[in-house]
């Protein structure tokens, strides 16, 4: 359907250069990227693994598998990864797993169902038990890139870190892991399901983090996307539902250059902060800690924290974690709330989110007169207004508790004719162009770095956004 | 010889009064070394009448004129001289005694005679006689001294300033700016193991001051000593057999002030589990909740805590002299505790590295601190030759340490976490030393030395449970339970040592030693935890857990899956061989220049295991180096009562094995990655010392001393690159550093009034790379340092720096009043630290400065009939407070903020002891 799109204008010109002259439209199948030597399935897999995982071809394993620095690994459409237990799947050289929308890749647990009965305790719910580890990417990663692959159930112990640094021995790792400023992360139309604590913690990076879907991120902490310094890059048309914390963090702790600069833009955040006990730790995204970037054009629904900018506080007047503010620019943002407490945190209290006059609902619609950032407020006049009229998850809510629905499952994030996040938003900025850019490429780069829409959240009606 | 001496010495008063129509005086010196004998009896065989020299020598003795006098020069170690002499009535008449020296001279920190050893007055012999510069600390100084710990009694020394334990009682030693690790701990001269899990330095509040004879602090090395001080060395001499029947006995209470402003909280040890659940269970167990209790944090408080202090001493020898046993043993419980301010500073600053903190909390800790010591030393002589000695040391702290943590956490601004941990520490250092000392030949002397020691350290079952004061708007409020952590430490550190020396006196003036020593460490940590977090109905903020107490509340394992940490970094091992050889001479010139000099070769072997995978680099390693130490003392004699001191010696200091271990060992810091370093370099110091010495009459001392160190890798905390894209904090060398300084001791007594005092600075300056985040031309925040180069710091950023503990000035005074006649002593004593540096931060500008502090003590004890002594002790009269700040001037509401009390710079901790009193009662018979 996108490719179709993409087409279209380039139908166009040759319509126009038809005009004048006779064209050959000629069409060469792409030769099929074979690494190295194809990697046997016959046995669990486990140790350095290089070359190429053939189309289909399903791999079970028993230990834990790493890419060498300077290897590379080719994993196919359609390709399964059968974890046995709780082991890693550790990137010191280059990962290429290309799934495709008719042929995903599987990163999972054998046998392993999910669970996703609205109300089930998380306590017993497999998505937050950490079955295996997650891909970690070492200091010497230079590419990791992950298209239409599903990645389940991560999240497990390392009893001893398998990678240089980030990983404490005998804490959780996360679903991907990304150490290195110079390297380039894409994560493209992807879903990740299920961790123990952050689904991506990248320590440094330039990513690309575009059209994927983020289910039940985080057990009792975590943000679906964590960022630290040294990363830079877009983080756009992701749907964020039922994370611990926050869908997208980004910070810059942690002294890697570049500054953390990061784009959130057209992104859905649907139930996020509903696990995390510690109050007013946000629950939608977060700029904290130096991060500069944007965001705009994103949708929130019944999150219990609307977007959470770090800065000079009201208490006791210090300057704690503060985001670069002064290189920080939001706006275009629809925040939809069912109940009041909600609305009463649609700007956080004690943080300095400034209200926009271009966010849904309108600030002068449900603030005080002479509000200042992070003062507390009653925000009645918020509740159910701009519903966003999904096509598949009925608002208001019908269940007890928000934070009981923390799955996708076959709900339908789509616009619905009459939706208020339809042309709400801007498209007068362009993705973050990173330095250097992250190349445009079907396997070593990124098929498309999406730009903004003017339709809110993940789904713009012109189909360009998340595909899932 | 000793009863007559002994009597005599007991009978002076008597001796004086007897009517004498002469007097005789003079000087009693070494015939070798030129030296003034102390205690030599100068006697008449005739009438039995006697005296003993005095602290210079000197002796006065009224007599019956006559033509013929005969006069006996008696001293332990020299031979006996008699001269006859003709005395006119009224005549005052001079006699000086040179005497030689009987068999082998007595190694030079030995003091001969009768001299009492724990006495001031020996202490300040054996720092003049000593061959290099040391300062020293008698039993009798340390008794009337406000000081139960050898922690507290090492501050009084010259140049040496402490680091203080959480209830503010001296724990290291830095001698002259030296840090810890710059130092060594000796007992009775053999080298002792630390209980500490990560680091090779004794605590020294380990030690009961009660059982020791001296402390002396060596700041020179000669070459029959170890190598491995820079800053020097404290030996600890324990009290040995005394020549005759000894009993002594102290009782003692006590109470700190600081809990008439808030009761002692206390909990119940003996519930602790000694083992962690996969310690307890077979291989592989997945420990359960039920495993856990938290129980012990429902705190029992104390309204009035008393410190009880008990010692015993027990000593004798046999009627023919050959063999003598000391026991002793010392129980302390004492009830510490302070009141903590804490900006908890966040991993990386503000850009522009400017202070900035995540949490102020407010620590409460009450420490009960029980120290039992027991210590025997046997001597047997086998017969005039050969002797034999045995010596055992048990030492165990206890220390119970209930902390109460309330926090605002300013990040959330709402929630107010408290924290609640109840720790107990076992440190216990058991040691049995036998010796051996042959006089082969008259010349030939043969001494040896086989030792075992073990330090152990555990921490059973360290609870933590955190709970919440929820106040935010919009969620649920209340008390809520959060998480528990359960944590067992266990390490040890073990050596067996052999040393042996031979020393040959070629002349009365020249001898030679040569020696030799070999040791085998073994060190062993164990570590692991367990992380619970509070059971609740389901997940997030409206299913919390109310809080009513510790014991009801709930707990599961939610990340932690319950099995042992057996990979966490500080699990490792490690072991260290030393062998050392040395050869060195004495020799003394014209009666006046002294000169001791030599070699000493120092071989070590280090290996450690470690949790790192194996297909990284040094997963385990050794590292082995060989030292060549020269060192030479020159001592020139100026007068009878001046000494003039020069010496050279080459020290090195070994980093901490945990140091080595490559592993990454900090927990939870998002901000930078602390690791170990297996290319540490052992420092290498050239140390150069001069000191002028006098020793008046009357106990009077005056020394005046300078020295200069230069450090070769000095070993230092920061930031250094492991690999491409990885860097560490971690501890690394950083080039060469100098430290130089000044002292001045002295003593002086007027009739009944005495005043002691010293004096050191010091200067030190090391260059360490830092880090630098701040606001690039481009508008960007970027962070320099040594793994990442920006354009506008091209090279890491460096600062400039004293070493870490080091402070300008240190000071000490005591003002003694002494009325022998009432047996009154009062002593009023302050201790002035300067401001040093007490934690390096790894950016610029931000590293944490300890505030100069005043420490007043008094202590007072009165004779009683039936030879008891009552004795009191004020600690911390001023009530002086820890301060630590860092040097920047605080901003916005911060300048308001508790405790900020300064315009210039920022206050980031704070503790108060108060005072604390002891009030005792000792018995002395003999």
């Amino acid at each position: 359907m996108m490719r179709l799109f993409r087409l279209l204008p380039l139908a166009a010109l040759t319509l126009l250069a038809g005009c004048t002259d006779s064209v050959e439209t000629v069409e060469l199948s792409a030769p099929r990227l074979l690494i190295g030597k194809p990697v046997d399935n016959t046995a669990p897999l486990g140790g350095a693994v290089k070359g190429t995982m053939q189309q289909g071809q399903s791999f079970d394993v028993n230990a834990n598998v790493i890419i060498n620095a300077g290897d590379t690994l080719v994993i196919q459409p359609g390709v399964k990864i059968n974890f046995l237990g709780n082991y890693n799947f550790v990137v010191k050289g280059t990962l290429l797993s290309l799934g495709t929308q008719a042929q995903p890749v599987y990163f999972t647990v054998k046998g392993l169902a999910k669970t996703d009965q609205p109300g089930a305790s998380p306590a017993t719910d497999p998505a937050y038990q950490g079955k295996w580890g997650g891909i970690l990417g070492d200091v010497t990663c230079p590419l990791m890139v992950i298209k239409w692959t599903h990645i389940e159930f991560c999240g497990g112990v390392a009893v001893v870190s398998p990678v240089s640094a980030g990983i404490v021995n005998g804490k959780n790792t996360n679903p991907i892991y990304f150490q290195n400023p110079q390297g380039v992360l894409d994560l493209e139309d992807s879903w990740l399901y299920g961790s123990t604590n952050d689904m991506m913690t990248i320590l440094g990076g330039r990513i690309n983090i575009m059209r994927n879907t983020f289910e039940k991120g985080g057990k009792t902490g975590g943000e679906c996307v964590n960022v630290k310094s040294g990363t830079t890059g877009n983080i756009a048309y992701n749907v964020f539902i039922g994370s611990s914390t926050n869908g997208s963090k980004a910070g810059n702790g942690g002294g890697k250059n570049p500054q953390t600069n990061v784009y959130m833009y057209n992104n859905t955040f649907v139930h996020c902060g509903y696990r995390r006990t510690q109050a007013g730790r946000g629950g939608s995204l977060n700029y904290e800690e130096g991060a500069r970037g944007v965001y705009y054009n994103n949708l929130m629904v019944n999150c219990k924290y609307g977007p959470r900018v770090v800065g000079s506080g009201n208490y006791l007047g210090n300057v704690l974690v503060a985001a670069d503010t002064a290189n920080l620019r939001y706006g275009y943002n629809l925040n939809y709330v069912d109940s009041l407490r909600l609305a009463n945190e649609i700007y956080p209290t004690n943080f300095l989110t400034k209200p926009q006059a271009t966010d849904l609902p309108r600030p002068g619609s449900f603030l005080p007169v002479g509000y200042r950032p992070g003062q507390v407020y009653d925000g009645t006049a918020a509740l159910r207004q701009n519903n966003p009229q999904f096509v598949g998850f009925p608002l208001p809510a019908p269940v007890q508790r928000l934070s009981d629905i923390a799955a996708a499952g076959t709900a339908n994030f789509r616009l619905g004719s009459g939706s208020a996040a339809i042309g709400k938003g801007t498209t007068s900025f362009a993705p973050l162009a990173t330095s250097p850019s992250i190349p445009l490429s079907a396997t070593y780069g990124a098929t498309a770095i999406t730009p903004p829409s003017r339709d809110l959240g993940a789904y713009p009606l012109d189909n360009s956004g998340n595909q899932h | 010889m000793f009863l007559t001496l002994a009597g005599l010495l007991a009978r002076p008063a008597t001796a004086q009064r007897r009517a004498a129509a002469a007097t005789l005086h003079g000087t009693i010196l070494d015939a070798a070394t030129g030296e003034p004998v102390i205690g030599a009896t100068v006697l008449l065989p005739a009438t039995q009448q006697g005296t003993a020299t005095g602290l210079d020598g000197t002796y006065l003795l009224r007599v019956a004129a006559g033509p013929t006098v005969v006069v006996q020069v008696q001293n332990l170690g020299h031979e006996t001289q008699t001269r006859t002499l003709s005395l006119a009535e009224g005549e005052r008449q001079q006699a000086d005694f040179r005497l030689k020296a009987a068999g082998r001279t007595l190694a030079e920190v030995t003091v001969a005679g009768h001299l009492d050893r724990e006495s001031t007055e020996a202490a300040r012999r054996t720092e003049q006689r000593a061959d290099n510069v040391l300062n020293v600390l008698s039993a009798r100084t340390i008794e009337l001294s406000p000081d139960v710990t050898a922690g507290n009694v090492v501050q009084r020394a010259s140049g040496v300033s402490v680091v203080r334990n959480s209830g503010g009682d001296g724990q290291y030693a830095i001698i002259r700016g030296m840090d810890r690790r710059y130092n060594y701990t000796l007992v009775n001269g053999i080298k002792i193991p630390s209980p500490d899990p990560n680091n090779r330095y004794v605590p020294l509040d380990l030690f009961p001051a009660e059982l020791l004879q001296r402390l002396e602090v060596v700041k020179a090395l000669t070459p029959n000593m170890e190598g491995d001080a820079i800053g020097g060395a404290m030996n600890m001499v324990m009290k040995s057999a005394p020549d005759h029947l000894v009993v002594a006995a102290t009782v003692a209470g006590g109470y700190s002030d600081l809990f008439a402003s808030r009761p002692f909280a206390s909990f119940r040890t003996n519930g602790l589990a000694r083992q962690s659940p996969a310690e307890r269970n077979p291989a592989g167990y997945q420990a359960q909740a039920g495993d856990f209790s938290s129980q012990v944090l429902d705190f029992a408080a104390v309204k009035v805590p008393v410190n009880s202090l008990f010692g015993l001493t027990v000593g004798n020898r046999t009627r023919d002299g050959r063999l003598g046993l000391l026991v002793a043993g010392s129980l302390q419980n004492t009830h510490r505790g302070s009141d903590r301010l804490f900006y908890h500073p966040l991993g990386q600053p503000n850009p522009g590295n400017v202070f900035t903190f995540d949490e102020i909390q407010r620590r409460e800790y009450s420490l009960l601190q029980t120290r039992a010591g027991l210590h025997a030393k046997l001597d047997y002589a086998l017969n005039e030759r050969h002797k034999l000695g045995l010596y055992s040391l048990l030492l165990r702290l206890d220390d119970a340490q209930a902390r109460t943590i309330r926090t605002n956490d300013l990040g959330t601004g709402g929630d107010v976490p408290m924290r609640r941990q109840a720790r107990l520490q076992r440190q216990q250092l058991w040691a049995e030393t036998l010796q051996g000392d042959h006089a082969l030949l008259p010349r030939l002397h043969f001494d040896w030395t086989a030792s075992y020691a073990r330090a152990t350290f555990a921490t059973p079952d360290v609870t933590e449970v955190t709970s919440k004061n929820a106040t935010a708007a919009n969620t649920q409020q209340g008390t809520f339970v959060q998480a528990a952590t359960h944590l067992w430490q266990h390490s040890y550190d073990q050596d067996l040592t052999g040393a042996a020396n031979l020393s040959f006196a070629v002349t009365p003036t020249f001898d030679i030693t040569v020696g030799g020593l070999l040791r085998q460490k073994n060190r062993s940590n164990y570590y692991d935890y367990y992380n619970l977090d509070a059971a609740t109905s389901g997940v997030g903020t409206s299913n919390q857990q109310p809080f009513t107490t510790y014991g009801q509340a709930r707990f599961v394992f939610n990340l932690d899956n319950g099995l042992e940490k057996s990979t966490n970094g500080n699990n490792y091992a490690a072991t260290e061989r030393i062998g050392a050889g040395y050869a060195q001479a004495k020799v003394l010139f014209f009666d006046k220049l002294q000169l001791l000099g030599g070699v000493r070769l120092e071989a070590t072997r280090q290996h450690y295991d470690s949790q790192l995978p194996d297909d990284q680099v040094g997963q385990s390693g050794t590292i082995r180096y060989v030292d060549v130490l020269p060192s030479l003392h020159a001592k020139y004699l100026l007068s009878e009562q001046q000494n003039l001191r020069l010496s050279y010696f080459k020290g090195i200091s070994r980093p901490n094995l945990f140091e080595l271990v490559p592993a990454q060992n900090d927990l939870n810091n998002d901000y930078y990655t602390q690791a170990g370093n297996p290319n540490l370099k052992h420092t290498q110091a050239d140390n150069f010392d001069l000191r002028y010495e006098h020793y008046g009459p009357a106990h009077a001392q005056l020394l005046v001393g300078a020295f200069y160190k230069r450090l070769r890798n000095p070993i230092e905390y920061g930031f250094s690159q492991s690999s491409s894209n990885l860097y560490f904090y971690q501890p690394t060398n950083f080039g060469t550093a100098t430290n130089y300084g000044a002292e001045l001791v002295f003593t002086k007594y007027i009739r009944r009034w005495g005043l002691t005092g010293n004096y050191t600075y010091t200067h030190s300056t090391i260059t360490t790379t830092k880090r630098v985040y701040y606001r690039d031309a481009t508008g960007s925040l970027v962070t320099a340092d040594a793994g990442s180069p920006t354009a506008e710091y091209p090279t890491a950023p460096t600062q400039v720096r004293p070493l870490q503990g080091q402070s300008d000035h240190i000071g000490n005074l005591a003002l003694l009043y002494k009325d022998e006649t009432r047996g009154l002593d009062v002593q009023l004593a302050v201790v002035y630290t300067g401001r040093r540096l007490v934690a390096v931060s790894p950016y610029r500008d931000l590293d944490q400065w300890q505030r100069a502090t005043t420490q007043l003590d008094f202590s007072a004890e009165a004779r009683l009939p039936l030879h008891l002594t009552a004795f009191l002790k004020v600690t911390n009269l001023l009530n002086t407070a820890t301060v630590v700040e860092v040097m920047q001037a605080p901003t916005g509401d911060l300048r308001t903020a508790p405790g900020q009390d300064r315009a210039d710079r920022i206050l980031v901790q704070r503790d108060v002891y108060n005072r604390s009193y002891l009030l005792g009662v000792r018995f002395r018979l003999n």
